[in-house]
């Protein structure tokens, strides 16, 4: 149903519904710049559903905040392109960023227990968002409700609709945050973020306070609303078992940089990069009884970077050009692209027969 | 339903708290073991004006008078039931004046200048504490934050002290002690209004000054732990305008604690700025306080403690059957 994408995107801006061109993004600290997205390309094609995985603190949500133009001080997006829709997004005034907000693209973020208002019903806050939306139009807002304009009655069964889409009561529309269970408010979240069809929604590690039982449930309401409302999802986690059932494509970030972007059976069962590999050899296995291990060293300091292809010190593989030359991502095979020196010799790649 | 239990609990919790404050109010004083009606007489002979001939027999027959001559358990058993009734009695330094009276006079003053300025400094001192946390404010506005929290580290009577020098002494603008000139006889008309608000001007100046930076300190802390909040960023991604943003997730939240401590403020209402009165002669409660703690006036004393009691009880009980409307997460533990 969804379309199968075809390459990592340089030549799909107008079909795509997200692209993203070498964006960077620093924090500007006192112990130095903390490059936390660095030359990041991808794009998603409209319903797609990508998934960004990669360690605590590899830049994964910095770079969705910087989707959302949400980066603060001392953070600063330095340079790069974000199309949304065919809209340049960083060329926005603060305004129209705002309008985009919500109207184009959406955010269900990490921390479901605290972000919906502690103080106000759940009506009010699936509303107030749409409300200063009100003269919006002109920025993709074309099939969005406008709720200021909405009688009582319709903002009701707006509300209600919303509701329902998530799996819950109307009912809870009168609720507040603290009477409902972490699902619910996930939920409430998700039903939020689709109030205005975005194309986009970003999913921040929405499950992450989540029991697994109610990880599911959510990760299939909003796969369910998602394919409705026709948006595509930057899914943010580090959960492989998530990713494995929800996204079609995965793109592995390390130390800021992408790594590798697959689609998502190809990375089960063949990772090309050497740290895809490793990540993907972490995860237990069902069948063989093993002790779990991990990938063997720290990631790097963002301050104080390792020359050349980031991953070289803890890399199996390592040669001397991994500690010199810089590697972009490079489609490697068709539909997968891969930043690594060494890739033919590793997997011998040429006589390739197809991915299953 | 939780409204019924917890207005009950709420209610009996008032009428605990009157009447241990109550027994404290009236067993502290006589702890002094000071005798207030013998002290005043050697003090009259003192100054020539009784004889010291006969003054047993005076002492005994007004503490037969005040019933101060009984034992205690029926002074306070007596006492209970005349606070029962707000009959606090006479006022043993300006016998015979009843406390009622002394308290109504000096109330007006206190309550007239402590409301306006308790009041004006909260919203003021709230409202600027959240603009200064709050990152989209204009930077001037901002930076007046550091002589704003200066001012809080100043005591208030300090504060006076410095207004009375500068504006009183040095410059003349405004007069320096009472709260109207000597010779008028207060009255309501708008000439005496006038010359009043002129008279508290400089005091309410000091209090509005030190307590602005008290509110706005307090609010700014609130402001920025709610500016952490997750619902904060997932409100800005909703892409609420800013100043929906600033009221309805921030300044809603942030102010919780601030009503709190309103309310509590509001009961101090009552009790007067005694310093910041004393330095300026306010013919306040304060002063009133300061004078027959002096004179030992127990029945005074008495009154206005049980009055400051009465108010902080009952602002405390507002406090609580307002507070779950503000707090939804309030009624749940109710």
């Amino acid at each position: 149903m969804t379309p199968r994408p075809r390459s990592n995107g340089e030549a799909h801006a107008q079909s795509a519904a997200l692209q993203v061109r070498n964006l960077r993004v620093h924090y500007d600290t006192p112990s130095g710049v903390v490059q936390a997205v660095d030359s990041v390309s991808f794009s998603l094609e409209a319903g797609e559903r990508f998934g960004l995985v990669g360690e605590s603190g590899s830049g994964k949500t910095t770079l969705a905040m910087a989707l959302l133009r949400m980066i603060k001080p001392p953070g600063q997006i330095e340079s790069g392109q974000v199309w949304l829709d065919g809209q340049d997004v960083l060329a926005l005034s603060g305004d129209e960023m705002r309008k985009l907000r919500l109207a184009g693209i959406a955010l269900v973020a990490q921390g479901s227990m605290n972000s919906l208002n502690p103080v106000t019903r759940i009506r009010r806050q699936l509303l107030d968002g749409m409300k200063d939306h009100a003269a919006a139009g002109s920025n993709g807002t074309d099939n969005g409700t406008n709720a200021a304009k909405l009688s009582r009655r319709e903002q009701e069964a707006f509300v209600h609709d919303l509701l329902a889409r998530v799996g819950l009561e109307p009912q809870v529309a009168d609720m507040y945050p603290h009477e409902l269970s972490g699902g619910m408010k996930q939920r409430v979240c998700i039903a939020m973020a689709i109030s205005m069809r975005p194309k986009v929604i970003i999913a921040d590690e929405p499950t992450s306070a989540l029991d697994v039982v109610v990880q599911m449930q959510i990760m299939e309401t909003l796969r369910r609303v998602q394919e409705e409302v026709g948006a595509a999802v930057l899914l943010v986690g580090h959960d492989m078992g998530i990713m494995a059932q929800f996204v079609d494509r995965v793109g592995v970030m390390y130390a800021g940089k992408l790594v590798e972007v697959s689609p998502v059976r190809d990375i089960f069962s063949r990772p090309l990069h050497p740290y895809a590999r490793l990540l993907i050899e972490c995860l237990p296995s069902l069948e063989v009884k093993d002790t779990l291990e991990g990938i063997p060293g720290l990631p790097p300091s963002l301050i104080e970077r390792p020359t050349g292809c980031l991953f070289h010190p803890r890399c199996p593989h390592a040669a001397t050009e991994c500690e010199t030359q810089e590697q972009i991502l490079d489609e490697a095979q068709p539909d997968r692209w891969v930043a690594c020196h060494r890739l033919d010799l590793i997997h011998d790649l040429q006589p390739e027969t197809g991915v299953s | 339903m939780w409204a019924a239990g917890y207005l009950l609990k709420r209610i009996a919790f008032f009428f605990l708290i009157v009447l241990t404050a109550a027994t404290v109010n009236f067993f502290l004083p006589r702890l002094s073991g000071q005798d207030p009606i013998r002290e005043r007489m050697i003090k009259q002979v003192q100054s020539g004006s009784a004889w010291g001939k006969g003054i047993e027999e005076m002492v005994e027959v007004y503490n037969a008078k005040f019933g101060l001559d009984r034992p205690l358990w029926q002074q306070y058993l007596t006492y209970l039931g005349d606070m029962a009734r707000f009959d606090l009695g006479h006022s043993i330094a300006f016998y015979p004046k009843t406390v009622e009276e002394i308290l109504r006079e000096a109330l007006l003053w206190t309550i007239g200048l402590l409301t306006m300025t308790t009041l004006l400094s909260f919203v003021f001192g709230t409202f600027f504490g959240a603009l200064v946390a709050w990152t989209r404010a204009p930077l001037w506005l901002r930076s007046l934050a550091p002589p704003i929290m200066t001012m809080a580290a100043i005591p208030y009577y300090l504060l006076g002290l410095i207004l009375l020098f500068v504006f009183a002494f040095e410059l003349r603008w405004f007069p320096g002690h009472g709260g109207y000139r000597i010779g008028t006889i207060p009255n309501l008309s708008w000439r005496f209004l006038l010359e009043a608000l002129e008279h508290s001007l400089l005091p309410a100046l000091s209090i509005l000054l030190s307590s602005l930076g008290f509110w706005a300190i307090a609010m700014r802390g609130m402001m920025v732990t709610v500016e952490g909040e997750d619902y904060m960023t997932l409100a800005e991604a909703k892409g609420i305008k800013s100043s929906r943003l600033f009221f309805d997730y921030g300044l809603r939240n942030a102010i919780l604690p601030q009503i709190t401590s309103l309310a509590l403020a509001m009961g101090y209402v009552f009790s007067g700025a005694l310093l910041v009165e004393v330095v300026f002669g306010f013919p306040g409660i304060g002063t009133v306080l300061f004078n027959s703690i002096k004179g030992v006036d127990y029945p005074v004393i008495q009154g206005i403690v049980l009055t400051i009691i009465l108010t902080l009880a009952t602002t405390t009980l507002i406090l609580d059957l307002t507070l779950p409307m503000l707090d939804p997460r309030i009624r749940r533990q109710a």
